[in-house]
């Protein structure tokens, strides 16, 4: 499940939490009038019977017409709020007995009048008041208990609601708990532990295992920090390469111009004389070799900050190309140089790093084809573009390392017997940069055993791309 | 003091002319291969060399395997000195098990000394 899955369900959780005390304060709220309604009618059913005593008194006193009068008004009204607790729900066991007695006691009444009261001897009248003074004390007993147990039923309803609540609250307490193990087993703990390796991998920790599993967004992180560490772990790599390999480049010329110059120390009058034109030479190229290495290093981390800046003029490709080849052959030992084709080309480039380029490409031929002495090089326009080739019958480059060779430091051939060759791993990443900076493209095909061709194209009328790429 | 041949292994082709001309002006004879399987034809065919100067890094045959394959086959009859321009030479010197090292770049009296302290 997704973090943004989780958070939906913890979200739709606590709206339920939440929601549950609400409903019940909302159901409480809406029960209220009705409640009120009830006791309003049960007081004013037990205001009916204390007007109950005031009748009597008139019974006593025997006024039995105003009696009967009063005792029917208030048997009304008791009928009345007895309807209305029907009407509101009550249930009948509450009410059942007070409104037969009332119905009993006015059926008496109704079967009363003054004329036959009149009529009616002493034990007669006692007979009927006494009866009376009976119901009406019944009526007043009756009506008291209904209250009492009514009251008891409201505080035990209360008591039950009460409960509800105290429920409903550890519930959301478990809810909240449940929500707060799940989001930090399911979200924080993996987050805590990317965090560890990450902070690892930011020691140069490159071994560590990174955790991938779950499918969610903190997977993903995972699958992306690893394939960060392995690419750090190789740049790591090939920059300590780089590092080393750069210093024992740097020795070797300067091993030769030490030699030189001791021997030269030892040497006078004749001796001195005949060594000079070559110490003469030997110096010139090493100091050669040594600022093609230094300003290779520092083409490199100029195209790291981003700053190198094309110088872009107008030449013309086979002249560039014929003067390569020519100054390539003075220095390679023994390989043949041959311009298959050389179509004339005039461009907009930056002269400079175009030869740089092909310098690159020319050296790379002759390094890599130790047994082999021929190579092939080819210019030729295509419509709005200018293609150049190098051809060699060398060692060419394993399957499994083909994909890496344009990235810097890397060396195609470590490893290999021919790992010794002079490279620093950075020819075929300037090239490339060069190249794609211009607009171009640069492409090869090699097969293991029989030769590289490496092509580069370059627009013609060119649009120089001062971008990154 | 008889003549004593020295075998100098090393791939750049100016530090093995300017080795061998030191060498040569203090009377050693010096036979020169550009990598190690020169190197192994030259002992098949001119004999064993009272020493070896031995480059590690060189193309076809590198020195690593040179001593590996040197030792198979002639049972290390001369001693070797190592000559690296790694930053840790003592080390490349105990990996292929060799007598000596010089660290490039190096003094020519270090390469003298160094020499004839083997031969002695």
């Amino acid at each position: 499940m997704s973090i943004k899955a989780k958070l939906l369900l913890a979200n739709i959780l606590m709206f339920f939490a939440a929601l549950t005390p609400g409903w019940i304060l909302v159901g409480s709220y809406m029960e209220m009038p009705k409640n009120l309604g009830i006791t309003r009618s049960v007081y004013s059913l037990v205001h009916e019977l204390t007007l109950l005593n005031n009748a009597m008194v008139d019974i006593r006193h025997r006024d039995i017409e105003r009696a009967q009068k009063q005792w029917i008004g208030i048997s009304d009204e008791i009928k009345g709020y007895i309807e209305n607790l029907a009407d509101m729900g009550v249930h009948p066991r509450y009410y059942e007995t007070l409104r037969e007695t009332n119905r009993l006691i006015r059926r008496l009444f109704e079967g009363v009048n003054t004329a036959n009261i009149q009529t009616l001897d002493e034990t007669q009248r006692n007979f009927l008041i006494t009866q009376v003074n009976l119901k009406t004390h019944d009526m007043i007993m009756v009506g008291h208990i209904l209250l009492s147990i009514m009251q008891e039923d409201l505080q035990a309803a209360n008591d039950r609601a009460t409960q509800y609540v105290l429920a409903f609250f550890v519930l959301v307490v478990v809810i909240f708990i449940y929500m707060y193990w799940f989001l930090s087993y399911s979200i924080v703990n993996p987050l805590i532990d990317l965090e560890y390796c990450v902070r690892e991998i930011g020691k140069g920790e490159f071994d560590i295992k990174v955790p991938t599993s779950g499918n969610d967004e903190i997977g993903a992180l995972g699958v992306a920090v690893n394939k960060m560490k392995a690419n750090l772990k190789m740049l790591t790599k090939s920059k300590e390469e780089f590092l080393s390999t750069a210093a024992h480049e740097l020795k070797t010329p300067i091993t030769v111009l030490k030699t030189t110059s001791q021997l030269m120390e030892g040497m006078s009058g004749e001796e001195l004389k005949n060594f000079l034109p070559y110490a003469l030479s030997t110096i010139n190229k090493q100091c050669d070799q040594l600022n093609k290495l230094v300003v290779d290093v520092l083409e490199v981390s100029k195209l790291e900050l981003e700053k190198t800046e094309l110088r872009v003029v107008h030449f013309s490709m086979n002249h560039l190309v014929e003067e390569v080849v020519q100054n390539m052959a003075k220095i390679s030992e023994g390989h043949e140089l041959e311009v298959i084709r050389n179509d004339e080309v005039d461009i907009f480039a930056d002269r400079t790093r175009i030869e740089q380029v092909l310098v690159n490409l020319i050296d790379n031929a002759i390094k890599y084809s130790p047994n082999s002495k021929k190579i092939e090089i080819e210019s030729k326009q295509e419509s709005e573009k200018v293609v150049i080739s190098v051809k060699d019958y060398g060692i060419g480059i394993a399957k499994s390392r083909q994909g890496q060779i344009f990235e810097r430091f890397y060396r195609a051939h470590a490893g290999t017997a021919y790992e010794q060759v002079t490279s620093m791993g950075v020819g075929l990443f300037l090239s490339k940069q060069f190249v794609l900076r211009h607009g171009g493209e640069i492409k090869f095909n090699s097969v293991e055993g029989e030769g590289s061709t490496f092509f580069f194209s370059l627009p013609i009328k060119t649009e120089v791309s001062h971008g990154n790429e | 003091m008889a003549t004593n041949r020295i075998l100098v292994v090393e791939d750049n082709p100016d530090l093995r002319m300017l080795t061998k001309l030191a060498l040569t002006k203090k009377g050693f004879v010096v036979t020169c291969a550009e990598n190690g399987q020169v190197a192994l034809e030259s002992i098949e065919k001119d004999g064993m060399p009272d020493l070896i100067l031995l480059d590690m890094k060189m193309p076809i045959m590198d020195g690593w395997e040179f001593s590996k394959q040197f030792k198979e086959k002639h049972d290390h009859a001369a001693p070797i000195v190592v000559m690296t321009a790694a930053q840790d030479s003592r080390g490349r010197a105990m990996e292929i098990g060799a007598d000596s090292f010089l660290g490039k770049p190096f003094e020519l009296d270090q390469l003298f000394d160094c020499v004839k302290n083997m031969l002695h």
